[in-house]
């Protein structure tokens, strides 16, 4: 009796031992790491799930591009409602407002969970081996690089204040919460990570399926965000250096009359160092910018785009193509003017794009390194400031601009702001430009707003401040 | 039966093996005859008598349909048995010579069970320390329900079924449950919901909800620790054990029972405002202004006054709330049929329901077939295969709930006086009769398959190896179309009117489970035992669903989704794949000292897929201790019967949760396509720290029975604690994501229950039972996380609504009302004056200045009820009742105050409500609209008495059932939820009224 039951037991017992593999399953649809990261595919899938999760309408698909970060730079009204609807309030720059804050912690949120997708992928790529995973890498360094560097620019000072407390810089997929660095430590993660993933990338070979090579990132766009990154923190010979690497790329400039058909909502031909496939943004790109009807929600362009754009200035050999490419003017209760530059009615409605086009957005262009180049060589060059702007304003359809023009820093200044404003419409760049300068702003409503930490610096989510970590 | 019948087999299992066959005189092979009849010496039909050889073979007969019986009883046999469900088994001595033998069988019906059905080994109750209640299938017979955990919920102390005041009697609302408890923070559904096994196998409750309770032979609740060692991680919330009707050897056994219901309404505590009543209620609160105006609107407004009262005068007094209703049939019937060899035996179950709920399209349709087939010997090698079918149709309210409807005004007529819908109702208020006058309609269907194959195999006469098998599939399918005419399309493209919503999915469950049982008694009278059981167990779960959304259906007729022109813009089909596994093993040690004293141990270590890297496996162990002080020497002679001290302490889990909230996971989604490819990204933040949550119960319970057990029953003390509770807490967002699972909180319920039965009267004709159930639980939060609290803070700033939010705090109830206080109406103005903390008066109301003012669950809720016979006629009656809940009246908050004036309200909107300077009134002045923030005003301590169930059946005489050549007749008529008193006076049933049931039952033994 006791012997029979003796085999009995231990079959048993080996049964519980062997079986441990039996708990360790997955499903279709959601993969556990392990199996995740076992062979290259792995990799690009999270990568790709890296790069669609930053076109998401929380962060560049519409926020940080003609969304919230475009209303906060005051170029957009809304008169719909007399009462005080949450884009009225965003306008104002209320951030601590219930509803607007909501709207800034949701991009905080956002962002961060880019940057642990994107540290998982990291923290996977380490001590593995496959072919592509120095290219991985450097994709992965600089999206963590380029993400926390625009939390940076929103949500602390400028550089000049380097030793104030900023954002957390996190490098590892982990629910253990990361202490606040500096703006000057922050600054130095984020030049670390794209040296590294400019050299990754320039020395990676090249990889099949990363077609078209504007959705990724390159060492161009690398480089390109290197000198983006050293102009905002005054490191003039490093945003030169970078600069020129990144032209290296054969980018070159659509000319003219073609400048209308740049935009419509794709990647910007030639023009684009850096882009996102973005095949739904048409939706909110309607909904925000060209609704059918008045919303409380729509974006109506304001009404000093003409002063801006200097239309009275226009000749027939002197005229702004993008003014062309950019506005449209519609009658419903009143005459409202709509910014259609990041629309194409055929392809709402056809769902046909035009061949050789990406529908996406820009995440960085020819011109930043145009203006990059002339801001970094100003103070050394005036002249070939004057060459790298004149390069944009050309191609854009007017005359160049004239020594003259640009003979004190304060003019160089005031040229380049609106320079930078005409061509980034829509695109997120104005309201960090008006903050690098520290220029207060002219509010809707005849409000103006000071160059103050309220109105450039968004406070951070509640969230931070809970369980004492900073 | 099952549990009695399987019981003796243990026992005979167990006497066999110690082959204590002394003493007695042995007789040749020889031919006996007789009868076997019952107390009232009416034939027992299908007996079965079988007395063994000296090889331990059986040899036997079964009684015919006179009761009478003749087999060859073989030599070396010093007894006979005989053995019958439903009655006492009888061993008949063997007297030499004597050939004819007369057996009276005894009903056992009324005797404490002897057993406890696990759902794996049934335990010895005279051995079992656990707390559990047994409900026996002579109950479930005398009751009235509508389904079967509504029988749970009136036999068992502690079981709770939520009181839900807005889905009334819809018959396809599941309702939601506790059992001593809740244990755990409610993060999504059926935390807190108990296991359910049916046969040895885990059902979903809607499985429980929707069978039919004629083919239930008993459901055993298994409340404490000592349920670990068969359901370690599930248990938290307690088990419910759920057998089937058992296989019968004997000829073919025909039974039918039809059930006929009739619901009606009950609109009882719906005190609403006539037309006239309704029309000063709005000319008071100042709908039409004061009547001096000369402005247009004014005038307008007067004469829709005079247009409205003209209409009232002339006697239109519209009763809204009946125009959605109707009176429900419901008919139940169930057909089974048992019988076959002493080897081979069957029992074929069918039963059909159909509901018809109390609101239009409302439907129910419940088929299901059980089959339950064994073969062999239980003492030797034996084999079980249950295998049920189900399929459930249902319909739901596809045109608004029933509040749509009471909110209209009386004065408005529903049609116009040519018969077409009146769509100019006062204050633009929608007709719902369109709605309902649509095709539109909310299907579902769904269908399942259980077969559990069971062996057992007696390898010696002290060892035995059981195993089961069993293969659960649920499949369901819902579809929901709104037809393009109705008034929810109002403000949408001509061409996007319509919808249909289709989903499908698949759930398949394999489990297996195999232990070894080892006894060993021991001692005089084998008053020793040690019993040991080891076994493992296994479950794969795997589900899928589809789901996609059409938009686009151009005309009221075409119903069917390919009639929609596209899909909702950017939507893509939907549905998900789920899959998680469990392995557990456990051992259990049974140790009966002296038939006295006894010890029960159990350790359980058991893994789970959804847990983290680091703590896969968990432990769970049990230590259970009792004494049968009945057995004792100093207690023989006296009128104790039984009196069994037990107590029992051990941990359970509660896995009811999400797989991969534990481990790091990737989710691919066709939102992150992205040039060409597909992506992917981490579902959640891991923790890799994460353990399993689990339960201290700690009870001590005592059994007692007096007078031969004619007053028996059992009271039980409990104290769990929950520990590891598993919750969100919320992070930094910059970690990725804005929680994660943490193991913070822990939550105490405490409570007493008490279960008393009394055979009050047993004469010759008549006999009484009475019976109460009482309960009473504490629950305590004693650690929560600040993400809760945050929550609180959350939920109590949000609230515009005029009902008490949820909260949660450390020391109180889960369930605890909080509101601020109020001195009452100011006679002078009208407006209600609020107590502060400090105990200052204000106007102002402040969420801060809430203080406790009581629980919502009740101090004490039970049952009670009396079943008498008397000759051929059963009578039972069964009341529920729920004693001190501190309740906040809803229709005080929003039919009193806080009302529209120009919808329908409470009378007392009228009749309480402060009118003008000096008034003591009760409610706030009649002209305000306001909303009435959560105060005392509207708390009240809640008694209530339900009239349950009533029944009263009728057995036929013999001799007429003799002439149809039938078995027995017997009929019934009875009635549920005939009434209930409260001391509240609130409308109850507000999406969907509640229904008083009256039935008419019939069942037919062949």
């Amino acid at each position: 009796m006791k012997k029979s039951i003796i085999p009995f037991f231990a079959s048993l017992l080996s049964l519980g031992f062997v079986s441990c593999d039996f708990l360790d399953i997955d499903t279709p649809g959601i993969v556990n790491k392990d199996k995740m990261f076992e062979n290259e595919q792995g990799f690009i899938d999270a990568m790709n799930g890296v790069y669609a999760s930053l076109a998401d309408g929380d962060l560049y698909g519409e926020q940080l591009s003609f969304g919230f970060v475009d209303e906060i730079a005051q170029l957009y009204y809304n008169d719909y409602e007399a009462s005080e609807t949450v884009l009225n309030r965003t306008y104002d720059l209320k951030y601590r407002d219930e509803d607007v804050r909501a709207k800034v912690d949701v991009v905080w949120s956002q962002a961060y969970n880019v940057i642990a997708s994107v540290n998982s992928v990291l923290d996977n790529a380490a001590g593995r081996d496959f072919a592509i995973l120095p290219r991985i890498r450097g994709e992965a360094l600089a999206i963590r690089a380029f993400v926390h560097f625009d939390l940076l620019r929103l949500f602390a000072p400028n550089i000049g204040r380097g030793d104030e407390k900023a954002i957390p810089y996190v490098e590892h997929f982990s629910i253990d919460p990361v202490r606040r660095g500096t703006v000057r430590e922050v600054y130095a993660h984020i030049v670390g990570d794209l040296t590294e993933a400019y050299d990754l990338l320039r020395q990676a070979e090249p990889a099949a399926g990363r077609t078209p090579e504007e959705l990724y990132v390159t060492q161009y766009a690398a480089a390109a965000l290197l000198a983006r990154v050293s102009n905002w923190g005054g490191d003039r010979e490093t945003a030169e250096h970078y600069a020129l690497e990144a032209l290296k790329g054969g980018f070159a400039f659509i000319r003219e009359e073609q400048v209308k058909n740049l935009f419509m909502g794709y990647t910007a031909q030639t023009e684009c160092i850096w882009g996102l496939h973005a095949p739904k943004i048409y939706l909110d790109v309607r909904s925000r910018l060209y609704p059918t009807r008045l919303t409380e929600t729509f974006n109506m362009v304001r009404d000093n785009y003409q002063t801006i754009f200097r239309v009275s200035s226009f000749t027939s050999v002197n005229n702004d193509y993008r003014y062309q490419a950019y506005f449209t003017r519609t009658k419903w209760e009143h005459s409202v003017v709509t910014l259609t530059k990041l629309y194409d009615k055929n392809y709402d409605e056809e769902q046909t794009v035009p061949s050789g086009r990406t529908p996406g957005i820009n995440l960085i262009r020819l011109p930043e390194l145009c203006y990059i180049l002339a801001e970094s060589v100003y103070d050394r060059d005036p002249a070939a400031a004057l060459d790298y702007l004149n390069w944009v304003v050309t191609a854009r359809g007017l005359l160049p601009l004239e020594a003259g023009d640009i003979d004190t820093s304060e003019k160089f200044r005031d040229e380049l702001i609106n320079e930078i404003t005409k061509e980034f419409w829509g695109e997120g760049q104005i309201f960090f430009t008006n903050k690098r300068f520290w220029l207060a702003m002219e509010g809707v409503n005849g409000k103006r707003h000071p160059a103050s930490d309220e109105t450039y610096i968004l406070p951070l989510p509640e969230s931070e401040n809970s369980e004492g970590i900073n | 039966m099952m549990y009695i019948y399987k019981g003796v087999c243990i026992l005979l299992c167990i006497l066999a093996v110690t082959g204590r066959v002394t003493g007695q005189q042995r007789v040749a092979a020889v031919r006996l005859g007789g009868s076997v009849t019952d107390e009232q010496g009416r034939p027992v039909v299908g007996a079965n008598i079988v007395a063994y050889d000296t090889g331990r073979k059986p040899h036997g007969t079964v009684a015919d349909a006179t009761g009478r019986f003749v087999f060859d009883c073989p030599a070396g046999a010093s007894e006979f048995r005989v053995r019958m469900l439903g009655y006492r088994e009888q061993v008949v001595k063997l007297v030499a010579g004597k050939t004819s033998y007369d057996v009276r069988l005894a009903e056992s019906s009324e005797n404490v069970d002897n057993v406890v059905v696990t759902g794996y080994v049934d335990k010895k109750k005279e051995s079992y320390t656990g707390a559990t209640h047994v409900i026996r299938r002579e109950e479930i017979e005398n009751m009235v329900h509508t389904n079967v955990l509504n029988i749970i919920q009136l036999r068992t102390p502690g079981f709770e079924i939520f009181d839900d005041i807005a889905n009334g009697s819809d018959p396809n609302k599941i309702p939601d449950m506790v059992l001593r408890g809740r244990s755990s923070f409610i993060e999504g559904d059926q935390t807190n919901v108990p296991l359910f096994i049916l046969d040895g196998t885990e059902v979903d409750i809607s499985y429980v909800f929707d069978m039919p309770s004629d083919d239930i032979e008993s459901i055993s609740v298994l409340k404490d620790a000592a349920a670990t060692s068969f359901y370690g991680s599930k248990a938290a919330n307690g088990v419910v054990v759920i057998t089937t009707r058992p296989t019968q050897a004997g000829r073919l056994q025909v039974s039918y029972t039809g059930n006929f219901q009739i619901s009606v309404p009950d609109l009882s505590d719906y005190r609403l405002l006539d037309a006239h009543e309704k029309l000063e209620y709005e000319r008071q609160a100042g709908v039409y202004g004061d009547f001096s105006g000369s402005s247009s609107s004014d005038v307008e407004r007067q004469k829709q006054y005079y247009e409205r009262l003209e209409r009232a005068n002339a006697g239109v007094n519209t009763d809204w709330k009946r125009m959605a209703l109707r009176t429900g049939f419901n008919h139940i019937h169930n057909l089974m049929l048992s019988g076959g060899s002493q080897d081979f035996r069957y029992n074929v179950s069918g039963s059909y329901n159909s509901t018809t709920g109390v609101m239009e399209k409302s439907d129910k349709e419940v088929a299901s077939l059980r089959i339950n087939l064994t073969y062999g010997d239980m003492n030797k090698l034996f084999f079980q295969n249950i295998t049920s079918l189900s399929r459930n149709a249902s319909d739901d309210v596809p045109y608004g709930s029933f509040s749509d409807y009471v909110k209209l005004n009386p004065y408005d007529r529903p049609y116009n006086a040519d018969g077409s819908l009146n769509n100019d109702l006062a204050f633009y208020a929608a007709n719902p009769l369109y709605e309902k006058s649509l095709s539109s309609y909310i299907k579902s269907r769904s269908g399942s398959f259980i077969d559990t194959f069971r062996i057992r195999w007696t390898i010696l006469s002290s060892l035995r190896v059981e195993a089961s098998f069993s293969y659960t599939q649920t499949k369901s399918e819902g579809e929901t179309f709104y037809s393009p005419l109705s008034k929810r399309f109002y403000d949408k493209d001509a061409a996007k009117r319509g919808s249909f919503d289709v989903s499908n999915g698949t759930t398949n469950t394999l489990s297996g489970n195999a232990f070894v049982v080892f006894n060993k008694a021991w001692g005089r009278d084998n008053a020793n035992l040690l019993s040991f059981t080891a076994g493992v167990n296994i479950e794969s779960t795997q589900s899928e669903s589809h789901s996609f959304s059409a938009l686009g259906v151009l005309s009221d007729k075409l119903e069917h989704p390919s009639m929609a022109t596209g899909f909702a813009e950017s939507s893509h089909p939907g549905g998900g794949e789920d899959r998680s596994r469990m392995l557990g093993c456990y051992v259990n040690a049974n140790y009966i000292w002296g038939n006295r004293y006894f010890a029960d141990v159990s350790f359980r270590y058991e893994g789970s897929s959804k847990f983290g890297d680091d703590n896969k496996y968990a432990p769970f162990g049990a230590l259970g201790l009792g004494w049968n002080i009945h057995k004792e020497r100093f207690m023989q002679g006296t009128a104790v019967s039984l009196l069994k001290l037990r107590a029992s302490i051990g941990y359970v889990g509660n896995a009811g949760f999400s797989s991969y909230q534990a481990q790091l996971a990737y989710q691919y989604s066709s939102d992150l396509v992205y040039n060409g490819g597909i992506g992917a990204v981490p579902i959640s933040m891991v923790n890799p720290r994460l353990k399993w949550e689990r339960s201290l119960k700690r009870n001590f319970g005592v059994d007692f029975g007096f007078w031969n057990d004619r007053v028996n029953g059992s009271a039980d003390v409990y104290y769990d604690t929950t520990n590891d509770l598993v919750m969100t807490i919320a992070k930094p967002d910059h970690i990725g994501f804005s929680n994660a699972k943490e193991n913070l909180g822990k939550i105490r319920n405490s409570g007493v229950e008490l279960s008393l039965r009394g055979n009050v009267l047993r004469r010759r004709d008549s006999n009484l039972n009475l019976y109460l159930n009482m309960s009473h639980n504490r629950n305590r939060i004693v650690e929560i996380s600040d993400y809760l609290k945050n929550k609180n803070k959350e939920n109590e700033e949000n609230a515009a609504s005029s009902l008490p939010a949820a909260f949660y705090e450390e020391g109180e109830s889960m369930t605890a009302l909080k509101v601020m206080r109020s001195a009452g109406i100011n006679p002078t103005n009208g407006r209600e004056v609020f107590i502060r903390r400090d105990g200052q008066l204000t106007y102002e109301y402040d969420y801060r200045e809430k203080q406790v003012v009581g629980d919502t669950t009740p101090k004490v809720q039970g049952s009670f009820g009396f079943s008498f016979s008397w000759r051929a006629f059963d009578l039972s009656v069964s009341f529920a009742y729920r004693l001190g809940a501190t309740v906040y009246n809803q229709t005080l908050a929003t039919k009193v105050e806080g009302t529209d004036p120009t919808a329908n309200a409470d009378r007392r909107v009228f009749y309480d409500r402060w009118k003008s300077p000096g008034d003591r009134a009760l409610y706030k002045n009649i002209a305000s609209r306001e909303t009435t923030p959560p105060t005392d005003r509207f708390v009240a301590a809640e008694y209530a008495l339900e009239g349950s169930s009533l029944k009263l059946s009728y057995s036929l005489p013999d001799s007429f059932c003799r002439r149809l050549h039938l078995r027995r007749i017997r009929v019934a008529a009875s009635t549920g939820d005939l009434f209930n008193i409260s001391t509240i006076r609130r409308e109850r049933g507000l999406d969907y009224p509640f229904a008083r049931v009256f039935q008419a039952s019939l069942t037919v033994n062949l």
